[in-house]
């Protein structure tokens, strides 16, 4: 059934009357590298050549005109074709490999190497030219719009999330929700982004039971697998070599909309007048800091200054804009720079590959960087017969640079300056600005006898020591041994290990440092005296991790004329070790390497009776954590007569999850699957449809949420209690005798077709995914001692259809390949235990049942009151009401309105590549539809306390008279400010933004050149790349981009140079 | 062949076998812990957090040794701004929440307590662990049935008190005692303790028999049981009396009061989420400020004036810097709960001479002259004023004393406030002097609302 695939052009020159020739020629892999030490035999002349290093080959002194010519090597299915003399130009051959032929694409679960043919499960196969379409540091960001039923959650500004056939959890912790990632057949513990992209071959997902429940307890978010980069058996050296840069847009920091700096101004003399300030003004204990404004107007009214000469100096701080200081002297653009090496080769007995990577980051935030190093090597020798070893390191080292902390707060608890700060003077000298305590007051404290009490942002950045390590060292090991031609068993071993370290030297130039000692400083008389030395500060830390995996696993497999069989059973078990240790040397001298001790117990007054008597900050911190697991997992597949396919896969997981009863531990976990290849029937003859299949999988995984226990659990604090100074310890969580493990089932059924020729094939899949015994954290009546409470109470459901064409449109010398896919996702609150708490300001679990998880519900709308510009709302009884604390507590979710599902329902990517000569374009248009989301809008309630932050431009469109009803949904400026009215008018349907858009994902333009003979190379390709490029269309007028309401996209641009040699 | 492959099943076998139940025992996290031993249950005891802070501020918010400016109460939440005018808006779950945390935390303790492992402590550390559990819970008890239930008096008996979640089951049901159910409870376990705790505490965040003592006086004294009271104040004062002597103090600088100093009994502080008790939004109350005598040290060292001439309170007791935090127990308070007492009983000149001992730690030391009259009612009137006087800005302590006063004819009154150009009123008899439960609570467990 296997058709080989293959191509010779030939390039005729005929000569007529010549009667020898030659025959020059170059054989090459489907992948365009040269094959070496190839064996070419032409029959007529009974020579045999080899082919050199770049595959080359010539056979001298031919007569016959035809000639049969058979080329072989290990590893690739044998060429042979008769050819036409006399050939002067050099003819290409190009071998497919014996094992993984195009039709034959193998797809790893992690335990198995499999055929797609056989397989009955949802999987989705990512392959290394797809994963190479995108430039890009990290692995993860380039799936993104690419894998049918694949999700990225970009909704916190993270690229990172991603959710697989939806969301079958209720945890609301990213970690929990996300797929299981395996890398090389073991779960990857270090942290995914240190990998290199260039050294990973493929990614597969495993989407539904039969495919991913194989990975029992954790599967029941989806599975992702990672397979490196690996030599092959008898493939010539090759040497690729990546150069990638990539310029990353420095950030919009005027994306969200905000009000004008004169607003800003104008509301705090408001407040002003208001006496709003007086508390802080005349505040001489704690001092908290006045802003320039504010200091203005006190000065003006208590005479020190001329009406005059302050509002000139307010109406100067009207035109600022502290975001032109952020961009000027925060931000810049990125520029990342990526290169890979990757030699790999191998003989009869053996193969190998060797990569290595570096990466230089230039972050957005001047002065933070990141730098990475990898290398991986893996060797596989035939030892024996029977017997194979493999072995691999990888070893990853990561250095980043934080000494940019990005845009300075007011004080600890205003993370934002006002509007109008001034970081730095028409030279760009650095200024300073207030923080912390108020500035008049700081820069006359202790008469000169303190340290500089002063902030100036800009300087900090670099005077910052801020650096975090991270090494990561994976060391693996294979024996496969073949008992005969039937069993075979496998034993595997993995170490992981990585390494964290902080180093977060702030010296006395730094404010937090020379902030701390005036802080703890005491002046008696002519004496100083400091509890905390002169000198820096030094935080440093570390952490380790170290993983082991052993995994024994024992494979049958048996073909008979209808049936084969193949079979796998073992067992595995793995632990996993934490530690890290923290700690702060005060006095710390950079240069000596030297510290001061300091009393930690002692409680201090502070400076001038600024704050409580309290004791030196104790930084010292240790801890450990283990976690072990034990597994036993079998898989067998049957087929017959080549038509009908049987799996079925079994595992048991158990673990030392805290406080579990035993029982509970183990859990049992299964799947099952059918296929028919309707083609293969004797009855079907389509000549237009080749190939038809129809496969049906049901199994069940699980959910492993280590963050709750069945038993009360305490967790003691890692300094001792501030008065007492004894250890002490806070309860974790209340006794849960019923807790279990979540169970996630799923349903799967599933179409593959293709066209004649392969002009069109594609996919249909169909999903029921059925969540239960989900861990939600649940309102509980607070008269418990909790707010909410963490119970196995919720049954969530996800439908859905995953839908996947390819079409070859065009084929020639102009080449047009189209990808499309689409995804549906129907996700359902099935059940809930308990009472759910009605608000609209839940973002996962909805008000109730038959709504998806992530639904957006707002509290009805019935406009402004045409007398106060009061946001209006209806209450139990359908009245217009204005009282907002019943508003805001509805009975029953019938009072609120479902706007729709925070998360696409629908979404997915069309993808056109175009081929012409040696320039290849490849565009992505991704889609989301049927989503909503919430805008921000202006919360008078912050905005009108003092040492508050910026509002949003809504202020602007805010009701001011009778009338402005009919033109605005903004309620009027209300002073007191009402938090309740806030949150009525912030959560109403008013601010609900329909989602739907069409967005132009990225471009990706390549030129490939092909070495000639003479060449040092085999290929090169340039390639341009632009991510990001924008909407193309969106359902709603707001600006906002509706997948990044946080933070806009990051635009980036990208060139590569890659060359095969 | 064959044989191998049984081999290897067998081994795999035996790995889920008996040896990985050993395996799987371990413990996952260095920094948890069960409730198996009894060095745990001290370590939930002493999270001064959950233990010591966060006590109810809702009648403090709502007492009258304090008004706030328009200005300072317009930035005040909702809720708040409710609390302080006493409109009757469902309470700050705050109050509710962190109370029954502590109750939480409590019966944790109590729960586990009789079995756990000594481990490196001792047997008669058993028996103390247990008695610092029931003072935590009756504290608590006892401050959610001054501001949600009733006060204390015959006709009320029989009347909602408190709920009293006797175990950590999060399962058991959320019902309402009634009020003598509940002050039944809190006098059964407070006089538990006194067999259970040592005399004096390692420090003052832990409590000791002192401290039942005090909490037991109280009790009776909420109750305006003033023979009880007297008895235990003065069982209290046995134990620990010592008084600061404020002529050592400096009158000029602040931070002249530091947490755990001589005079604390118990120390504990209170919630600061309704964001009132601040010394330069909250200023002292004018006819209070204006009782203090000249030469009355009281009146330096806890009131300044900030730079904008708002009088703010910086004596506090446990070492606040930026207004009152104290809200536990201190000497100074047992010894003016001795001499109402006494003068109640009828022993003016045992009140008087308790009296004039506070007094004469307070004062000046050549401005102090000793007060004395032989009208029982005019010897409670005074102490009572110096009760007011000498413990206004302790947290827990005021909205007690106008809940019992008001009972009696005498010392009843009607508090006022006025906010810009408005007036509020608060009548001794008036049903703001029990808040309301919070909604979520009402409506996830049924209970009644006041």
């Amino acid at each position: 059934m296997r058709t080989v695939l293959f191509s010779v052009f030939l390039f005729l020159n005929q000569t007529l009357f010549a009667q020898q020739h030659n025959l020059r020629g170059q054989v090459l892999s489907v992948q365009d590298h040269p094959i070496a030490g190839a064996v070419v035999k032409l029959n007529s002349l009974k020579s045999i050549v080899e082919t050199d290093a770049k595959g080359f080959f010539m056979i001298g002194n031919i007569d016959a005109y035809n000639t049969v010519l058979e080329v072989s090597h290990v590893g690739y299915k044998t060429y042979k074709a008769t050819i036409l003399l006399p050939a002067d130009s050099i003819i290409k051959i190009v071998l497919t490999d014996s094992i993984n032929d195009l039709q034959e694409v193998q797809v790893s679960t992690g335990y198995q190497s499999l055929p797609r043919e056989q397989l009955t499960g949802a999987f989705e196969l990512v392959d290394n030219k797809l994963l190479n379409r995108q430039i890009s540091t990290d692995i993860i960001s380039r799936l993104d719009g690419l894998v049918p039923g694949v999700l990225f959650d970009k909704r916190d500004g993270g690229t990172q999330n991603f959710l697989v056939r939806g969301r079958s959890t209720l945890a609301d912790r990213v970690s929990l929700s996300s797929p299981l990632i395996v890398v090389d057949n073991f779960p990857y513990q270090g942290d995914i982004n240190s990998i290199n992209p260039n050294d990973i071959e493929n990614i597969t997902f495993l989407k539904d039971a039969a495919a991913a429940s194989i990975w029992g307890a954790k599967a029941g978010n989806g599975v992702l697998v990672i397979t490196t980069k690996k030599g092959k058996y008898g493939q010539s050296n090759r040497i690729a070599l990546t150069a990638n840069a990539t310029w990353v847009t420095a950030p919009d920091l005027y994306y969200q909309p905000r009000m004008s700096t004169s607003e800003f101004i104008d509301t705090e003399i408001f407040l002003y007048e208001n006496g709003a300030y007086n508390a802080y003004l005349n505040n001489t204990t704690t001092r908290p800091p006045i802003t320039p404004v504010v200091e203005l107007l006190d000065s003006m009214s208590r005479g020190l200054l001329s009406e005059q000469r302050g509002y000139e100096q307010i109406n100067h701080f009207r035109t600022r804009d502290v975001r032109k200081d952020y961009e000027n002297y925060f931000y810049r653009n990125g520029f990342n720079q990526q290169y890979a090496l990757n030699f790999n080769g191998g003989t009869e007995r053996g193969h190998y590959m060797v990569a290595a990577g570096f990466d230089r980051n230039l972050e957005q935030l001047k002065e933070n960087a990141l730098n990475r190093i990898s290398v991986r090597t893996n060797y596989t020798l035939r030892l024996t017969k029977q017997m194979t070893f493999d072995v691999g390191f990888a070893y990853i080292s990561r250095r980043q640079v934080l000494n940019n902390t990005g845009e300075p707060g007011l004080s600890p608890s205003v993370t934002k300056l006002y509007p109008y700060a001034t970081l730095a003077d028409e030279a760009g000298n650095p200024l300073p600005i207030e923080q912390r305590y108020r500035y008049n007051y700081i820069t006359q404290a202790g008469e000169g006898r303190l340290l500089d009490w002063t902030y100036r942002p800009l300087e900090e950045i670099y005077l910052a020591d801020h650096v975090m390590k991270n090494q990561n060292l994976t060391a693996n090991a294979r024996l496969h041994y073949a008992f005969g031609k039937d069993f075979s068993a496998e034993f595997r071993y993995q170490y992981e290990r990585q390494d964290e370290g902080e180093h977060n030297f702030r010296s006395n130039e730094l404010f937090y440092t020379r902030d701390l000692i005036n802080r703890y400083t005491q002046l008696d008389g002519s004496n100083v005296v400091r509890p905390i030395p002169m000198g820096g500060i030094l935080d440093y830390g570390s952490s380790d991790m170290e993983t082991h995996n052993g995994r024994v696993q024992l494979n049958y497999k048996k073909d008979w004329i209808d049936h084969r069989i193949t079979a796998m059973l073992g067992g595995e078990i793995r632990q996993q070790a934490f530690s890290y240790l923290r700690n702060r040397a005060y006095g710390y001298d950079d240069d000596l390497k030297t510290s001061s001790p300091v009393d930690l117990v002692t409680r201090f007054p502070m400076f001038d009776g600024l704050g409580s008597s309290t004791s030196i900050p104790n930084e010292q911190a240790f801890g450990t954590s283990l976690s072990r697991f034990i597994s036993l997992f079998g898989n067998t597949s049957y087929t017959y007569k080549n038509r009908y396919i049987l799996t079925a896969s079994i595992r048991r997981d158990a673990s030392n999850l805290f406080g579990t009863a035993t029982n509970n531990k183990w859990k049992p976990l299964w799947s099952t699957g059918l296929k028919w290849l309707i083609n293969e029937e004797s009855f079907y003859h389509s000549s237009w449809l080749p190939l038809l299949s129809l496969k049906a999988s049901y199994g069940k995984s699980g959910n492993v949420n280590n963050s709750v226990a069945a038993l009360t659990t305490i967790r003691y604090n890692s300094s001792p209690s501030l008065l007492a100074r004894l250890p002490y310890a806070t309860v974790q969580n209340p006794p849960n005798p019923d807790l279990k493990w979540e169970n996630v089932s799923q349903w799967n059924l599933g179409l593959n077709f293709s066209t004649k020729g392969n002009r069109l094939n594609g996919s249909l899949e169909y999903y029921a995914k059925r969540s239960t015994d989900l861990l939600a954290l649940v309102n509980a009546d607070i008269t418990t001692g909790f707010a909410v409470l963490n119970r196995n109470s919720g049954v969530v459901s996800n439908k859905g259809l995953d839908f996947s064409l390819t079409s070859e449109n065009l084929m020639g010398k102009f080449n047009w390949t189209s990808n499309f896919f689409l995804s549906a996702n129907k996700n359902k609150l099935v059940k809930l235990d308990y009472d759910q708490f009605v608000s609209a300001s839940s973002l996962l679990l909805p008000p109730a049942k038959g709504y998806p998880l992530n639904s957006l519900f707002s509290y009805r709308f019935g406009g402004l009151d045409h007398e106060t510009g009061d946001p209006v709302g209806f209450d139990s009884e359908g009245n217009r009401s204005v009282d907002y604390i019943s508003l805001l507590y509805p009975q029953s979710a019938n009072e609120l309105v479902y706007n729709g599902s925070l998360l696409p329902q629908v979404f997915g990517g069309l993808r056109n590549d175009f081929t012409y000569k040696r320039f290849t374009l490849s565009v992505n248009i991704t889609y989301r539809m049927n989503y909503v989301y919430r805008r921000n809008t202006i919360w008078y309630s912050m905005l009108l306390s003092p040492n508050t932050v910026v509002g949003h431009a809504d202020y602007a469109l805010r009701w001011q008279q009778s009338g402005d009803e009919l033109k605005t949904t903004v309620p009027a400026l209300m002073y007191p400010a009402n938090s309740m009215r806030d949150q009525f008018y912030a959560e109403s349907e008013a601010t609900v933004e329909k989602g739907d858009h069409l967005r132009l994902q990225d471009i990706n333009l390549r030129y490939t050149v092909n070495g000639g003979p003479r060449s040092p190379f085999n290929n090169f390709t340039f390639t341009f790349y632009a991510n990001n490029l924008g909407i193309l269309w969106k359902a709603s007028k707001n600006d906002i981009d509706p997948d990044y309401t946080l933070n806009p996209p990051l635009r980036t641009y990208a060139l590569g140079i890659n060359l095969n040699f | 062949m064959m044989k191998y492959s049984v081999y290897i099943a067998l081994g795999l076998c035996c790995l889920a076998g008996s040896s990985c139940s050993d395996y799987l025992d371990a413990k996952p996290d260095s920094s948890l812990a069960l409730t198996e031993k009894l060095a745990d249950l001290q370590a939930i005891l002493d999270s001064e957090i959950r233990k010591n802070d966060n006590n109810p501020d809702l009648g403090d918010v709502a007492s009258d040794y304090y008004y706030l400016s328009e200005q300072s109460w317009q930035r005040l939440t909702e809720l708040a701004r409710s609390t302080y005018l006493w409109q009757r808006l469902p309470s700050q779950v705050n109050s509710w929440s962190s109370s029954y945390t502590r109750i939480f935390d409590a019966n944790v303790v109590l729960g586990a307590v009789e079995n756990a492992d000594v481990g490196n402590l001792r047997e008669a550390d058993r028996l103390r662990i247990k008695g610092e559990a029931l003072f935590v819970r009756a504290w608590s008890f006892y401050h959610l049935a001054q501001l949600f239930a009733l006060p204390y008096s015959e006709e009320n008996l029989e009347k909602p008190g408190i709920p009293l979640r006797m175990t950590a089951d999060i399962n058991a049901p959320t019902t309402r005692a009634t009020i003598k159910e509940t002050y039944d409870r809190l006098l059964a376990d407070v006089s538990e303790t006194l067999l259970l705790l040592p005399d004096l505490p390692l420090v003052a965040t832990r409590p000791s028999r002192a401290a039942s003592f005090a909490l037991l006086s109280r009790i009776y004294l909420s109750m305006r049981d003033y023979e009880q009271a007297g008895i235990y104040a003065d069982s209290c004062l046995q134990l620990q009396s010592d008084l600061m002597d404020y002529n050592e103090l400096d009158t000029v600088k602040t931070g002249q009061f530091q947490a755990l100093n001589k005079e604390v009994i118990f120390h504990a502080r209170l919630l600061f989420s309704s964001g009132v008790f601040n010394n330069n939004s909250m200023e002292v109350d004018t006819n209070l400020y204006r009782s203090y005598a000249e030469g009355d040290l009281r009146r330096p060292l806890y009131y300044k004036y900030n730079s904008g001439g708002v009088l703010g309170f910086y004596g506090d007791y446990a070492g606040y810097a930026a207004g009152p935090a104290f809200f536990g127990i201190s000497t100074d308070e047992m010894w003016l709960t001795r001499a109402e007492c006494r003068v109640r009983k009828g022993d003016i000149t045992a009140g008087l001479n308790d009296l004039n001992h506070v007094l004469a730690n307070r004062f000046k030391n050549n401005a102090f002259k000793l007060v004395g009259t032989n009208d029982q009612a005019e010897a409670l009137a005074l102490v009572l004023q110096e009760r007011y006087k000498e413990l206004a800005f302790r947290g827990g302590i005021r909205w007690p004393d106008l809940r019992r006063l008001n009972q009696e004819e005498l010392f009843k009154r009607v508090l006022r406030r006025r906010l810009g150009s408005e007036y509020f009123e608060l009548a001794a008899d008036a049903n703001q002097y029990v808040f309301l439960i919070p909604q979520v609570v009402i409506e996830q467990t049924g209970i009644v609302q006041n």
